[in-house]
């Protein structure tokens, strides 16, 4: 208040949204298709509480992360909780201790509501959606495979197109560090360079830290430059001062050679060995999705083996999550929304309990239908079925008799009841 | 316009010029004058690309959303907005340093110890806070967005932050360089999902621009060897 500014109490708070029964209509059938591809293979839906202890979310985000969230004191307990800001860290303690004793592989999947303070100003979003699905217990590459398989189906069953999919291997980054003992934050400079492609700036740290001559120079600066297909591992491979760098390429070529066999063509797929955002936290193959329309990435994974460890049980893992809330915005341009209630009826009989009978009948065959309360007049019947997504207005006329008017059309047809 | 086209933010301004002339370098050619034309959209001569002109400070927001592919932004300004872009070549022209400034009256070296309530004058107030936080130093910014040398002048600002070229300004006003914060030059920044998903296109573009960029440092390098 003290800068003059009044938030009325039609006002929602900046970030979070609201969705009429349009939107909402289009979000649901993404849900929908979205989960109907991860149940499809084989990824069984959990629910996570919308709070946590601060501490367990720590053990799966990095402070950055952290400090993100929004906290709340539990009056109960007097500990720091938070709003679920990222659900992995909640399926990976609800697999390391809930469901310790089903055999391994685990395949979860979730759409949750995820709260965050933005990091970027530009992106006041505090409010989003994430769809993701988390395969633990599989070390193997196929793992990975499957894992970015089914991230491109999900964006595809979503209607989006120009689906690109940015692939790399953090142990490759972290064995280039391993060379040199540096300290924790010009690691970090490093990596965001990397991951910011931004070469100038890389060299500078590297002349402030007298990394001016040998191998590791030109390795590091590779990881900035644009990379594309096998060509751009061959070129990593030749760089690669050490056994945990070729170790990470061999790793990260064998699930590229998987992924023709799940349909995925590798003209989707880029490698980019500078994708180190979240070097820290994952151990393996990462990567990002990006589709025509959206400017960020909709989509990040990748291997996290060390998060179900700090829950007790130890368990390699990898999976992703999808920012849905914009790309339902992009893809509903696509999506054509048909109305979803079959019918109106206007009971013009004298007996409600008529109508309501017919109604009854009706739902139990399946079909959704409205019951008008107060009868309107003719030129306001349509206008109302068509501003609230009915199919069909049904006339139950005072001598009993029954006809459909199209609300498009306007156009009157006979119908029998037996046949709705 | 076809699908694969390419759209390029520039910035209107000093750093114009240069701009122009390192797209038409790398064969990106425009039929109109950019820098006297009053239009804020362009086509390439072969409508392979569109050039957006925009004000410097929100070239970042345009690369961000994708509103254009790639742009050129001084880091000044790319450090301040803090977008998520990626940022493959440094291009070398528009040279200038954001410094730290006091009145040239004040003597001796700068000593945190004794700032109580330190104030300092910025159009950058991002910068300006990360580059005290990093030292563990806590200032009050004082935004502004012209004439910052004034404030140490008036009382407004015991500091200023502040972008010079020469450094006449500063010694126009009375001021005094302390501490150099950044050098300052400007950037080809590419949307993150571009860069994926116009791959074919931009990768030889950013491959060109680096090469000219290269040849033209060289062509300075052996000027000033020469002299």
């Amino acid at each position: 208040m003290s800068h003059g500014r009044i938030i009325g109490p039609w006002q929602l708070p900046t970030g979070v949204f609201e969705m009429t029964p349009d939107r909402a209509a289009s979000f649901r059938k993404v849900e929908n298709s979205l989960l109907s591809t991860f149940s499809g293979w084989g990824y069984r839906e959990i629910r996570t509480p919308a709070m946590e202890y601060l501490e367990t979310m720590a053990q799966g985000l990095t402070q950055a992360e952290l400090d993100i969230a929004f906290k709340l004191v539990d009056r109960y307990t007097g500990r720091m909780m938070v709003l679920r800001s990222d659900v992995t860290p909640q399926a990976a303690r609800m697999a390391a201790i809930g469901l310790q004793d089903l055999p391994r592989p685990l395949r979860l999947c979730y759409i949750a509501n995820v709260y965050r303070y933005p990091d970027d100003p530009g992106h006041p979003r505090r409010e989003l959606v994430q769809a993701g699905a988390e395969l633990l217990g599989l070390q193997e590459p196929q793992a990975d495979a499957e894992v970015v398989a089914l991230a491109v189906n999900s964006l595809r069953s979503m209607g989006l197109s120009g689906i690109r999919i940015s692939i790399g291997q953090v142990r490759y980054a972290r064995g280039l560090l391993s060379e040199r003992n540096l300290p924790p934050q010009t690691e970090d400079r490093l990596m965001v360079a990397a991951h910011r492609k931004d070469w100038a700036g890389m060299s500078g740290i590297l002349d402030s830290e007298g990394i001016t001559g040998g191998d590791l120079r030109p390795a590091l600066l590779a990881l900035t430059e644009t990379q594309g297909g096998d060509e751009a591992i061959a070129r990593a491979e030749h760089l690669a001062p050490n056994r945990e760098c070729r170790d990470a390429l061999t790793n990260l070529r064998t699930v590229l050679e998987l992924l023709p066999s799940y349909g995925i063509d590798r003209d989707l797929i880029q490698v980019d060995l500078g994708e180190v955002a979240g070097f820290r936290y994952h151990t393996g193959v990462v990567f990002a999705g990006f589709v025509s329309g959206a400017g960020r990435a909709v989509l990040r994974g990748g291997r996290y083996d060390h998060l179900a460890g700090r829950f007790g049980n130890p368990d390699p893992a990898t999976g992703f999550a999808i920012d849905i809330l914009e790309l339902v915005e992009i893809a509903s341009g696509r999506v054509e929304m048909v109305p979803s209630i079959d019918y109106m009826l206007v009971n013009r009989t004298g007996d409600r309990a008529k109508g309501l009978r017919i109604a009854v009948e009706l739902r139990n065959r399946g079909r959704n239908i409205l019951c008008l309360i107060r009868d309107l007049p003719q030129e306001r019947l349509l206008p109302y079925a068509k501003a609230h997504s009915i199919k069909k207005a049904l006339i139950l006329e005072g001598d009993g008799s029954l006809h459909c008017l199209d609300p498009s059309s306007g156009e009157p047809s006979a119908c029998d009841l037996e046949e709705l | 316009m076809d699908r694969n086209a390419i759209t390029v933010a520039l910035p209107k301004g000093r750093l114009l010029p240069d701009c122009i002339r390192l797209l038409s370098a790398v064969g990106m050619r425009t039929t109109e004058e950019i820098d006297t034309s009053r239009k804020l959209l362009f086509s390439s001569e072969d409508g392979s690309a569109r050039i957006l002109v925009v004000r410097d400070k929100d070239l970042p927001t345009y690369v961000e959303y994708g509103a254009a592919d790639v742009g050129v932004v001084g880091k000044d300004v790319l450090m301040e907005s803090g977008a998520d872009l990626l940022e493959p070549a440094d291009l070398g022209f528009g040279f200038c340093r954001i410094v730290v400034a006091r009145p040239a009256s004040i003597s001796g070296r700068e000593d945190p110890t004794g700032w109580g309530h330190m104030r300092v004058a910025t159009k950058y107030p991002r910068i300006t806070t990360d580059h005290f936080a990093s030292r563990g130093e806590q200032v009050e910014i004082i935004p502004l967005y012209g004439s910052i040398e004034l404030a140490p002048l008036v009382g407004l600002a015991d500091r200023i932050v502040d972008l010079v070229s020469s450094g006449e300004t500063l010694r126009q006003n009375n001021l005094a360089e302390v501490e150099e914060v950044a050098r300052i030059t400007a950037r080809l920044v590419v949307n993150r999902a571009s860069m994926k998903i116009k791959s074919d296109r931009l990768a030889p573009l950013i491959q060109a621009i680096r090469q000219e960029t290269e040849r033209e440092q060289r062509g300075v390098n052996q000027t000033r060897t020469g002299r």
